[in-house]
């Protein structure tokens, strides 16, 4: 087995971090086509809690979000294999009114599969999936 | 689409640059936390304005490291530009037991390529919380 990237491999990780990022700042800014475009247009995003197809549902999902919320991921892990692409990242979503103080809202984990299209990579599917913390600290 | 390895590897050494700035203000270095800025280099920050120089970086650094007034700071989703000796980040900053709790919030950085390497020439730090709220954004 293959533990060491090659250079395609490298840069194939690091945008789909990037592209993790702007999905995170795309979403607290409410800006709902820039978040619902880091999806393919067929692509999905659930949750216990939703299930989301497509970018005008996707779109119509940011912008009715009602409260200021910080999306924070850390702890990728990107296996890239030509145009297909999973990961795996720890996700932290923090409640932050505006004037008001921040609260801890869930961590959970974030299943990604991803391609890559003329525009960059794309998520085709997200399953954020919450951690039940009071449980694992036992 | 992709990074060249130059490119690449400009961006993984302004993402250790943060670490560095981060690490250093934890262990209260003031001359390398103001190292990570050009001689000129400009914090600005919402919570305790603009500090320009590294003399006065250093002090700064000096007079709150190690204090109850900041908190420790790490830094995730990043996403950077680079266009040739300069470069452009956008990075996630959560802040841990600082003067208003937890807080999360965006660092927005310009930074040079100098002799001795990246450098940052302006940091902006928005703590999430004063950012305009979603319904005037749109």
């Amino acid at each position: 087995m293959s533990t060491s990237h090659g250079f395609g491999q490298l840069a194939d990780t690091y945008d789909i971090t990037e592209l993790t990022a702007r999905y995170n700042r795309a979403f607290d800014d409410g800006e709902g086509r820039a978040w619902a475009e880091t999806f393919t247009e067929d692509g999905v995003l659930e949750s216990p809690s939703s299930h989301m197809r497509g970018h005008a549902e996707l779109m119509a999902r940011c912008l009715a979000n009602p409260i200021k919320v910080a999306h924070v991921t850390v702890d990728f892990s990107v296996r890239s294999d030509g145009d297909s692409a999973t990961q795996t990242c720890t996700g932290m979503i923090f409640r932050a009114p505006f004037g008001g103080h921040l609260t801890y809202e869930t961590l959970g984990r974030y299943t990604d599969k991803l391609v890559r299209t003329a525009d960059g990579w794309k998520f085709q599917h997200r399953i954020f999936t919450p951690v039940d913390i009071s449980r694992s600290l036992h | 689409m992709s990074d060249t390895l130059e490119t690449l590897a400009d961006k993984i050494a302004i993402i250790d640059l943060t670490g560095q700035y981060n690490r250093a203000f934890d262990e209260a270095d003031a001359q390398a936390w103001a190292g990570t800025f050009t001689d000129d280099g400009v914090l600005d920050s919402a919570l305790s304005g603009a500090t320009t120089g590294r003399h006065a970086l250093v002090a700064m650094c000096t007079e709150l490291a190690g204090t109850d007034q900041v908190g420790h700071v790490i830094t995730t989703d990043f996403t950077i530009s680079v266009d040739q000796d300069r470069a452009v980040q956008t990075c996630t900053g959560v802040i841990l037991n600082g003067p208003n709790g937890d807080t999360v919030g965006r660092y927005d950085d310009q930074l040079i390529r100098t002799a001795d390497g990246w450098r940052f020439t302006y940091r902006k730090y928005t703590p999430l919380s004063t950012q305009q709220p979603i319904s005037s954004a749109i």
